[in-house]
């Protein structure tokens, strides 16, 4: 126990000694994650963890860390490595006890929720009201408010907006205050709006990638909710791990579209955006397919072995349609998109694809099966979440292609060209796009250190193109700052601003000082 | 099997949670989208599969030692397998074989299982039972039944009784009822009385497994000497160890059954017929052990290959096939019941955390965990909750005497179809 008795105890007297705990049993369950060993030499057991019940206790925590300068990670359902602590002399904040819906507002279309709320629980309240949430590819077991502060990209982002989910929120700045932001910040009010009445510092909490816990720690968000016109609750059929997302045929249609080449099915992707038509719109990667729609790793590989998707699959676009108004709507849009498919060259996929793809469907409502990526070999990972356009998505792709090439070639990573493993998706009817260049591996510190290096790699070959590098964490932000209008130089101001002591998850969103400093 | 042989699924663990909650295709309600009973009482990661891979990580790496705490945290899961359930939905490890094997490492180096589990051992080894009662009383429930001894006898059918249902006061009217259920209709079948030994799966479970083979290779060779071709049990616990275990460990020249689907068989045959009605809304619950624990045994011996994959390739136990149907099917089948089914079922059943060691040694787990379940029934609108196992029902009883909300009414499914025969 390295942290001060006088420390321990002034948490104890916040928290009460059942949610408290610095016993090394405790703090090993906070302490691995493969893939802190990416960017860092060392992975440390917390000192203590913490378990808030409320926004007042977050409070009293970050105070009481500031007193006595020790380090702490705010965390939401601890799926990224940034809650892993790398340093000595950090807690962890679990939000366990932080776990509610506070409220569904359904006239003006939001919740308002506590960070340890998942997806799934928040989907389901929703659409027993007629609402509903996108929810991430992360899978919908992750935390609404950790995903949304981070990115917030979701199956359906074509329909429902980038970045546009956060409303109000509660935020307790690294030194204990409580900021209210959005219409929260005005005396009275209630959450609905985000940009005001009140201030709108949405930018510090979300900007790109979130901030990671390096920036205190938000209690509560508001998230917009959408129009749901789909059965209230979850259509789910079959036995696991063969479940089925029925949705009634008449209102819920997806389609899947091959393209001669990346170029037609990106201007595919750009028609159907202008158009306006289309719940959700990916171009998938043809290995996404055996990875999503078998059961077992045997059958997996069967499938990779054979070579179908590989063949058949590749250059695909998905597009959920979905009838909202009436099932006539349903049928315009189908109109539209056959159009489409004509004046772009497409073809529909075979049956096969369309069997496969059937899971695929459903998870974009609520994703339930994303985290089968992790199947294939023992994990996976990605580079990517470059928000920019379509064209941009395509770029990006290529250039991740280059710099994976001799990782492939070793055999240290599974993936394939850009057409097999990017996915690009859509935002906004097409007017943001991301591309994710996803691979599988095994586990070790040696190939976890090799990943590093292709990262890096990535990032140098995107500034070497002047592509927009996407997410960007802890040092890296000194490479891509430069090449990007200097926003390193701002954001390691906004740390030092609000986190003078540098305690709040370091080395997040950006370290303190740079290595020559 | 050590621990060693599950290094591949420890270190490729990707910490995604879904061992803590419901498939979410399934959830249709927020309050009943988590399944581990452990995590959902303790809340800290330790006591989740996650936590729990790192601390069997940790041991075998020198990370951690043992402590109190590790061993409280190795012991207070009731083993239920839903954590194995929702991470193949994803990915092929084995997390339910990795929990068990983490305690018998824990008993084989001398440091479980908890002092509360010893009387257990030192019962079983003392008495072939788990509740420290003489041998003699072992066939008391049975006085006055006129029921076959097949030590004495032959008979097509062997009714194991197991240690619960035979010496609980509030549960021995569940084999009597039974006894005369069978009896009703026609079967051909007798009991080992007093020569009835543990099964072995309490044992089994706190770690101790050189103890647990010793008794499974006991019955095995007792049963099939008696020439039964049926073992029927109305002991969830049994049932689960004779089918998932037992064949690991010898020949087994007999079915096992459970007695909901004995049942189901025998009204299928029609030696079991209605003749009365039963005017009854009622809610099943799955025990884990005819359900996701319940599963056939799968022999599979071999290794870990490049990229994770199982060499020889390995079928994965699911949860899927245990009893599910039968007991539905036989409540179905009673005219009058409403069977209206709970949220969490089958192999994604929320566990009334009464099995694992956990009822002896933290009562108050398990009465939480019964609690929460039985408000989850109350909330379906049913009358009664049903089940068939002595551990799931002397814990609702404790959980329904300290209910404050007002209790819900608990059946054995044969006291059930015997009101109505």
């Amino acid at each position: 126990m390295s942290l001060p008795n006088d420390a321990c105890k002034a948490l104890e007297n916040v928290l009460g000694a059942e949610y408290i705990s610095d016993d090394p049993a405790m703090t090993q369950a906070y302490s691995y994650m493969w893939n802190v060993d990416i960017h860092c030499p060392q992975r440390c057991r917390p000192e203590a963890i913490v378990l808030p019940g409320s926004t007042e206790e977050v409070q009293d925590i970050i105070r009481i860390a500031n007193r006595f300068k020790f380090q702490y990670i705010p965390t939401g359902t601890m799926l990224l490595a940034t809650t892993i602590p790398t340093q000595a002399n950090t807690i962890i904040i679990d939000p366990k006890r932080m776990n509610r819906i506070i409220e569904i507002d359904v006239k003006n279309m939001y919740a308002v929720i506590e960070p340890y709320v998942t997806y799934t629980q928040l989907h389901a309240e929703a659409i027993k009201r007629g609402l509903t949430i996108q929810t991430p590819g992360a899978g919908s077991q992750v935390s609404v408010l950790a995903n949304q502060l981070f990115q917030g990209i979701a199956g359906t982002t074509h329909r429902h907006g980038y970045n546009r989910s956060i409303l109000a929120a509660e935020w307790v700045l690294p030194g204990g205050e409580v900021l209210r932001l959005g219409s929260l910040g005005m005396s009275g009010s209630k959450w609905f709006w985000g940009d005001g009445p009140g201030i709108n510092l949405k930018g510090l909490i979300r900007a790109d990638c979130g901030h990671c816990g390096g920036l205190g720690m938000v209690t509560k968000i508001a998230v917009k909710l959408h129009p749901w016109s789909g059965p209230r609750t979850f259509p789910c059929a079959g036995t696991s791990p063969l479940l089925e997302a029925e949705f009634p045929p008449e209102r819920f249609k997806m389609y899947w579209i091959r393209f001669p080449n990346y170029e037609k099915l990106i201007d595919a992707m750009y028609e159907i955006g202008k158009a306006e038509i289309g719940y959700a719109l990916h171009k998938w990667p043809s290995i996404a397919f055996p990875i999503l729609a078998t059961n077992s790793k045997e059958d997996l590989w069967r499938e990779l072995q054979s070579g179908y998707f590989q063949k058949e699959a590749t250059c695909l676009i998905g597009v959920l349609l979905v009838g909202h108004s009436s099932e006539r709507e349903l049928v315009y849009e189908e109109k539209v998109l056959k159009e489409i498919i004509k004046e772009t060259g497409g073809e529909f996929a075979p049956d096969k694809v369309y069997e496969m793809g059937k899971v695929i469907s459903g998870d974009l409502i609520r994703f339930g099966f994303s985290t089968r990526l992790f199947r294939s070999a023992g994990t996976f990972f990605e580079v990517g979440l470059s928000i920019d356009s379509l064209d941009h998505s395509l770029k990006y792709g290529r250039v991740a292609e280059e710099a994976k090439k001799e990782y492939l070639e070793t055999g240290e990573i599974l993936g394939g060209d850009a057409e097999a493993s990017d996915w690009i998706n859509s935002f906004d009817f097409a007017h943001y796009s991301e591309c994710e260049s996803v691979f599988a591996m095994e586990v070790n510190r040696q190939i976890a250190k090799r990943i590093g290096e292709y990262i890096v790699k990535t990032l140098k070959y995107n500034l070497r193109d002047n592509i927009h590098p996407g997410f960007v964490e802890g040092e890296l932000h000194d490479i891509a700052g430069p090449a990007e209008l200097n926003y390193h130089k701002i954001l390691r101001k906004i740390k030092n601003l609000l986190d003078p002591n540098n305690l709040s998850n370091p080395p997040y969103p950006i370290p303190a000082k740079t290595n020559s400093e | 099997m050590s621990l060693e042989k599950y290094r591949w699924d420890l270190i490729n663990c990707e910490r995604c949670n879904n061992c803590l909650w419901d498939h979410p295709w399934r959830v249709k309600d927020a309050k009943y989208a988590k399944i581990c009973p452990s995590n959902e009482r303790y809340l800290f990661a330790a006591y989740s599969c996650q936590g729990r891979f790192d601390i069997a990580r940790g041991l075998m790496d020198g990370e951690i030692k043992y402590s109190d705490r590790v061993l409280d945290i190795i012991y207070r899961c009731s083993l239920c397998g839903a954590c194995d359930v929702t991470c193949k939905v994803y990915r092929d490890m084995e997390p339910l074989e990795i929990l068990q094997e983490l305690r018998v490492k824990c008993v084989e180096d001398g440091q479980g299982p908890l002092p509360a589990h010893k009387p257990i051992i030192d019962s079983v080894k003392s008495y072939d039972n788990v509740w420290m009662q003489p041998r003699g009383r072992r066939n008391a429930w049975a006085k006055g039944l006129n029921i076959k001894d097949l030590n004495k006898e032959k008979a097509e059918v062997l009714y194991y009784v197991g240690c619960t249902y035979a010496y609980e006061p509030r549960l021995q009217k569940v084999p009597q009822n039974t006894a005369n259920l069978l009896k009703k209709a026609g079967v051909d079948f007798g009991i080992l009385g007093n020569k009835e030994f543990c099964c072995g799966s309490p044992i089994l479970k706190i770690g101790d497994r050189k103890l647990y083979e010793s008794y499974a290779q006991k019955n095995i060779e007792a049963f099939n000497r008696l020439g039964v071709k049926k073992v029927v049990t109305s002991c969830a616990g049994c049932y689960g160890l004779f089918k998932a275990h037992y064949p690991a460990v010898g020949k087994m020249g007999f079915e096992v059954l459970h007695i909901t689907e004995y049942i189901e068989q025998l009204i299928e045959e029609g030696k079991i017929t209605f003749s009365k009605e039963l005017p009854l809304a009622v809610t099943w619950h799955d025990p884990c052990h005819i359900g996701r624990l319940g599963e056939p045994y799968v022999p599979w011996e071999g290794k870990r290959a490049k990229y994770g994959l199982y060499d020889p390739p390995k079928k994965l136990n699911r949860g899927t096939n245990g009893v599910y149907e039968p007991p539905r099917n036989v409540l179905r089948s009673i005219p009058g019941i409403d069977l209206i089914e709970m949220e969490r079922i089958k192999e994604f059943s929320w566990c009334c955390a009464s099995g694992g060691g956990v009822k002896s040694a933290f009562p108050d787990f398990a009465i939480w965990s019964a609690r929460e379940r039985i408000n989850e029934a109350k909330s379906t609108g049913a009358d009664a909750l049903v089940t068939s196992c002595p551990w799931c029902e002397a814990n609702f009883m404790d959980a329904n005497e300290e209910e404050q909300s007002g209790e819900i009414k608990l059946y054995d499914l044969v006291d059930l179809v015997l009101q109505v025969i």
